[in-house]
């Protein structure tokens, strides 16, 4: 099982898109139900990425709190992703959870270990933006940190903070890496490029060599309840995340 | 009894087994292994046995060129010779290239020698004469033929020496782009590319060589930081040019490319690493590739599909020559070292071919030179037929003057087999009178009963077909990828009469004769026949139609007694005639309405949608003025929006501004609309300079097959002679003819 951790300093980055979407690449690319997508946001936004309506009892937050195992709570969508919401919650169970969180360090990469899945599943999982007890909790137990960046100044400015919390985790956890994605990419927006190449120069390789582009078919697909892979094949986002997700279980297999 | 047990009976008969010479199987085997055996002989390695062998077979040689056989006897031994040519055809290899070659010297040789003692003998003098002309023109032929396949026998092909990990000791490059007429929009892309080369930018200057001198080109050479250099007169034309730029500029190396010849972006890099690991290296050169079609490409519509006249020049003979460090200098696409170009006084201004003299120069000096075939940038062919024949005219012209003034056969400097590969350069430009002889030899005898070659008509047959029959073998397996037989009969034909006489006056005075800019990038506007340039063809083509007349009424009444002969001269005329017909067609100029050449290409694309949507789509072509998409899927989209186009190189993107102006089913065409100079260089970077651009240029093609080549020469001879005589007859101002151009 590798896990993956989208995760951002800031918010507005379309980081749970991105979850969703590399998702549904990844499934693509590896087949449908092997890939999980687990939200850890209490914005509870990634099933609706995901097609999937919300039910009582299908949240990894309630689970937890009931002390009961994920199963339950997991939801196939119709994109071949296994789903588990955050959940409609009430202030204090979130509080109630995000207790449990601190408490438990360890208690994702326990859950994991409990779901069952094999070597060759993936799970990715959507962080809130920001420094969090859900994020300690990813940091503890990811393969992979994917963060997700604009090419705009504000998120140029939270590098220093991530890249400080990334070399914390790595005294901790030597082996987890690191890389950075460009999300909503415009070429034609002189800022964008220069700052994308100023990102380039900063990060060197852990820019992953491919962005996903600005298209207004993610935003529309979102409204329609459904990836922007199956809202709209043929659009040059659908295109970045099949190339980032075939990429990926490149670098993967190497 | 059937035919099945009559052969089992004869076979138990013989009873040949596996053994048997008679077993074909059995007999490859055995012709294959000797074979083997021979080559890997350990004997070949002790001194004297290969001098030895030489010896015994030039002797050999000697003999069966010089023994008389008689009409029987030639047959036959031209019948062994030729199957042996054609049974070893099958293997591949260069070593039975050179057999296949040296048979065909041996044909060839046995040919003239036949032809210069004992069909001469003639004793009416305009007879003698016309004899002596046609065997003049066949000995040059023969000599062209030898020292061509002592040129191409063994291509070098030489790969990319690749550039050390340490910066430092990349060397300086001034490029330098001359220009002396040519519109900006030609210029401009070349410049850009140039600017675009993977080079460390403080080792790199851009020169544009501005001869004419132009506000507009120093305006754009400021906006793009390039050094704009200019003279206060033209003398010697281009090479004077990049002379009066040498004083002025430092950079150890010098990389010339004409304005119109855009660079990739992997020249340097691909180039540069021969002058480090060869220190007496002057110059590399590498292809001249033409991203449109040249007259002949545009007019018989044999674009891509026919290796046209540089590729034999570029894919063979410069490889060839690179083995005898003979590479020629072409005066584009090449580096030179400086410190070695101001040792010959800087580019050759004594001839109008600057560029082969200059190499010579560099020869004589001992310096050695290098070809790279590998296509490192593109440019446009020239527009027309009358400025390609100006332009031939020109190289022409220019190698008959070296051959005057600085003979490689004479002087210092060179080792024999340069000597050879500069004679060849230059012979080659003498092609003119010879085959214009060809074109009307048998005219003498159909006309005026001239018997110009003494001999039988199959006497005539045993020696010339055995000569024609391994000349085509041997040039088809050499050059078969880069010269297809027929076709370049009809690009030399169609070159013939021009580079006659300005050959001929260069021999006589070689200051004769003033440099000539090609032009190009030119539209065509109407199609029209070429009238000026083809009416010598014309004269000749109506001469053989008449002489194919007469000699019909000779066949059959008043020269039955001697059939043979007039058959051979009719099919020789009708020979000429196919070659005459291809070669006027080339003459009625296609339509040519595009300003931009389209250069076909697969490359991923991105539509950016006015409404903020995107599509993922491939470009087909692209051309500097737009470009053509194929579609996943349709697009609503009218007809003049404005997207954003981004064109990927790697992961590297480039957005360019565009306007559709055509978008049906999954085919959609966009012009460029209001481009920057920054949107420009974007085109250029994912386009032109693009590492790749040229890689896949040439679709797979057929070899070289003889049969179906002159097929298709006849066809389109007969095609294009049915539009000629159309539109003399459909012509309103036909008697208005003498007028030229339509």
């Amino acid at each position: 099982m590798s896990v993956i951790v989208v995760a951002s300093m800031k918010g507005g980055v379309g980081k749970t898109s991105v979850t969703a979407n590399l998702a549904v690449a990844m499934a693509a690319e590896l087949g449908a139900g092997r890939v999980s997508a687990i939200d850890l946001d209490p914005q509870n936004a990634l099933r609706l990425h995901l097609g999937i309506e919300a039910l009582e009892g299908q949240s990894i937050c309630k689970q937890a709190l009931r002390r009961r195992s994920w199963q339950s709570a997991m939801v196939d969508s119709p994109f071949g992703v296994v789903c588990l919401p955050y959940g409609l919650v009430s202030e204090s169970e979130r509080e109630a959870f995000e207790d449990l969180l601190v408490e438990e360090p360890d208690w994702l990469e326990r859950q994991l270990a409990q779901t069952g899945l094999g070597d060759d599943d993936l799970v990715l999982i959507d962080m809130p933006p920001g420094p969090s007890a859900y994020l300690n909790q990813g940091f503890a137990c990811a393969d992979l940190i994917l963060i997700v960046l604009l090419a705009d100044a504000a998120s140029y400015s939270t590098i220093v903070a991530m890249e400080t919390w990334i070399e914390q985790i790595a005294v901790q956890r030597p082996g987890v890496q690191s890389v950075y994605l460009l999300n909503q990419t415009d070429e034609s927006v002189r800022l964008n490029r220069d700052i994308g190449e100023v990102l380039q120069q900063r990060l060197g390789k852990r820019l992953l060599p491919v962005g996903i582009h600005r298209d207004e078919a993610v935003c529309e697909a979102l409204a329609f309840l459904q990836p922007v892979l199956s809202y709209d094949p043929r659009c040059q986002a659908t295109h970045d995340f099949q190339r980032l997700a075939a990429y990926l279980t490149g670098q993967a297999d190497r | 009894m059937s035919a099945r047990s009559i052969l089992m009976r004869w076979r138990k008969h013989w009873s040949f087994g596996a053994r048997s010479l008679l077993n074909p199987r059995y007999l490859y085997g055995l012709v294959n292994e000797s074979g083997n055996r021979l080559v890997n002989w350990s004997a070949w390695s002790t001194p004297g046995v290969a001098g030895a062998f030489a010896v015994v077979c030039l002797v050999l040689f000697g003999v069966l060129i010089t023994i008389p056989f008689s009409r029987d006897e030639q047959l036959v031994f031209s019948l062994v010779i030729v199957s042996v040519a054609l049974y070893m055809r099958r293997y591949v290899g260069t070593l039975v290239t050179l057999v296949l070659v040296s048979l065909s010297v041996l044909a060839s040789t046995r040919y003239l020698y036949w032809r210069c003692i004992t069909s001469l003998q003639i004793e009416q003098s305009v007879d003698l004469l016309l004899g002596l002309a046609l065997l003049a023109a066949e000995l040059y032929a023969w000599i062209i033929l030898i020292v061509g396949y002592f040129q191409t026998a063994w291509p070098l092909k030489r790969k990319p020496v690749p550039m050390p990990q340490d910066l430092s000791m990349w060397p300086t490059v001034d490029v330098f782009i001359p220009t002396y007429n040519e519109p900006l929009s030609v210029v401009m892309p070349t410049v850009i590319a140039a600017l675009a080369m993977d080079w460390p930018r403080d080792k790199i200057k851009v020169y544009l060589l501005d001869d004419g001198r132009r506000n507009e080109f120093r305006d754009f050479a400021a906006s793009l930081e390039v050094n704009y250099l200019t003279r206060s007169n033209n003398l010697h034309a281009k090479a004077g040019n990049i002379n009066s730029a040498l004083p002025e500029t430092d950079g150890e190396l010098i990389a010339i490319f004409d304005c119109d010849h855009i660079p990739t972006r992997t020249f340097l890099q691909a180039t540069v690493g021969l002058f480090l690991q060869d220190s007496a290296l002057a110059m590399v050169q590498t292809p001249h590739h033409f991203l449109s079609p040249d007259p002949f490409e545009r007019n018989l519509q044999l674009f891509r599909l026919m290796p046209n006249e540089g590729e034999l020049f570029y894919g063979l003979v410069q490889d060839g020559n690179d083995l005898w460090n003979a590479t020629f200098f072409c005066g584009s696409c090449a580096v030179l070292r400086r410190t070695m170009l101001l040792e010959v006084g800087g580019v050759a201004t004594e001839t109008v071919t600057e560029d082969a003299h200059t190499a010579l120069k560099l020869h004589r000096l001992g310096y050695s030179t290098a070809y790279l075939g590998v296509t490192q940038a593109a440019g446009l062919a020239t527009e027309s037929l009358s400025a390609h024949v100006r332009q031939r005219i020109r190289w022409a012209r220019g190698m008959a003057q070296i051959f005057r003034i600085d003979n490689p056969l004479l002087g210092k400097g060179l080792r024999w087999p340069q000597r050879l590969c500069y004679l060849n350069a230059m012979l080659h430009f003498f092609y003119g009178l010879p085959r214009i002889i060809f074109l009307t030899a048998p005219l003498s005898y159909l006309f005026f009963e001239a018997h110009i070659i003494q001999a039988s008509a199959d006497l005539i047959a045993v020696y010339a077909l055995p000569h024609l029959t391994h000349a085509n073998i041997a040039n088809s397996r050499m050059q078969g990828k880069h010269r297809h037989t027929f076709w370049a009969e009809v690009y030399e034909t169609a070159l013939a009469w021009y580079i006659m006489v300005p050959t001929t006056l260069a021999m006589i005075n070689p200051k004769f004769g003033q440099f000539n800019v090609t032009g190009k990038g030119g539209q065509v506007e109407q199609e029209y026949f070429d009238w000026k340039t083809s009416m010598p063809y014309i004269v000749i083509l109506v001469l053989n139609i008449a002489g194919l007349v007469v000699g019909i009424g000779r066949l059959f009444w008043w020269n039955s007694h001697e059939f043979g002969t007039v058959l051979f001269n009719l099919m020789w005329t009708a020979y000429n005639l196919t070659i005459l017909a291809a070669t006027l067609s080339v003459a009625l100029e296609a339509r040519q309405i595009r300003r931009h050449w389209r250069v076909q290409i697969d490359l991923p694309a991105m539509i950016r949608l006015p409404n903020g949507r995107t599509v993922a789509c491939e470009v087909d072509d692209f051309s500097e003025g737009g470009l053509a998409i194929k579609l996943p899927t349709e697009v609503a989209l009218e007809k003049g929006s404005m997207v954003r186009i981004s064109l990927f190189r790697g992961e590297r993107e480039f957005a360019i501004p565009a306007a559709i102006v055509f978008n049906q089913g999954l085919v959609m065409r966009a012009r460029f609309e209001n481009m920057n100079l920054d949107d420009y260089r974007s085109l250029v970077a994912a386009t032109f300079s693009r590492a790749d651009a040229w890689q896949d240029w040439l679709p797979e093609r057929d070899i070289d097959r003889p049969l179906q080549g002159i097929r298709e020469v006849l066809g389109v001879g007969i095609e294009g002679l049915t539009r000629l005589v159309k539109r003399i007859a459909l012509s309103r101002q036909w008697r208005r003819l003498p007028v030229w151009k339509k």
